[in-house]
């Protein structure tokens, strides 16, 4: 039954890295092959490893986190508040990844010009 | 280990929190969506407590728990792919700000958090509909599996 519980808390967390990664990686081809100044592309492809690495972060929150929290789910008489509060600490850590993840690709934009940016990251399909 | 699945392996656009919580929730391992909800899995925890609970009117209400936390849980991966799907529409904007990314964050976290507190809300009223007793056999019952996962 709290088993149940985790589960359904832990789909909550992260984006989905499958995608997200998929994409960098594909960016990452793109930068290596269109973009020609070797400076840019290097801080770029650097950039974009620095990236990938937060967004896998993101996929695996730490063990004693998740094992602290399920600690908690084990006890019977666990309240509702001490749960929230237990929740904090891995949202807390998704968001301030995101917001990393985020800052990383404002400025991955200052080494890409637009037409660069297009090729490395076209719309979702569908 | 934590992972169940490599992030960058074939199944593409796999999720690895999904993955683990399809292994914690149903008790396998799979790589794909479709572990979080395959029904036999599904059935096998309603007989579990089925098995656990004796009285059948708390049986009867923890197993409309259980189907209203697969709703839920439904229901999120579908938001939490939709929140993936406009966060890349958005990062595929050149102009796109900071500002945009966050504004885009918040309205998930405020959908997060009302979904975390109806599973808490959930969790402590399943508690509730429990013995100790009872708690502690349908805990242990998926121990093996949390340990596999989570290290023991």
């Amino acid at each position: 039954m709290l088993i149940a519980i985790v589960a359904a808390i832990l789909i909550a967390l992260g984006l989905q890295s499958g995608e997200v990664v998929g994409t960098i990686d594909r960016a990452i081809e793109v930068v290596e092959e269109k973009v020609p100044d070797r400076d840019r592309r290097e801080a770029a492809v650097e950039l974009l490893a620095r990236m990938q690495e937060t967004v896998e972060q993101m996929a695996a929150p730490p063990r004693p986190m998740i094992r602290k929290f399920v600690d908690l789910l084990r006890r019977h008489r666990a309240s509702a508040p001490d749960l929230r509060r237990a929740l904090e600490p891995l949202e807390q850590r998704q968001v301030q990844l995101e917001e990393r993840i985020v800052a990383m690709r404002m400025l991955l934009r200052t080494y890409l010009t637009a037409e660069e940016w297009a090729e490395a990251f076209p719309p979702p399909a569908g | 280990m934590l992972h169940p699945v490599d992030p960058r392996g074939p199944a593409q656009g796999c999720v690895v929190i999904l993955a683990l919580a399809g292994c914690l929730f149903l008790g396998g391992c799979r790589s794909d969506q479709q572990a979080v909800e395959p029904p036999s899995d599904a059935d096998r925890l309603v007989e579990e407590i089925r098995r656990v609970v004796p009285a059948s009117d708390r049986a009867d209400d923890l197993v409309a728990i259980v189907v209203r936390i697969e709703t839920l849980q439904a229901r999120q991966l579908d938001a939490e792919a939709e929140y993936t799907r406009r966060w890349l529409v958005l990062n595929a904007d050149y102009d796109a700000t900071a500002s945009d990314f966050e504004s885009l964050r918040e309205a998930r976290t405020t959908r997060r958090k009302t979904y975390f507190d109806t599973l808490t809300n959930l969790r402590v009223e399943a508690a509730a509909l429990l013995t100790t007793e009872e708690w502690r056999r349908l805990e242990s019952a998926r121990g093996r599996v949390r340990d596999s996962i989570l290290g023991s």
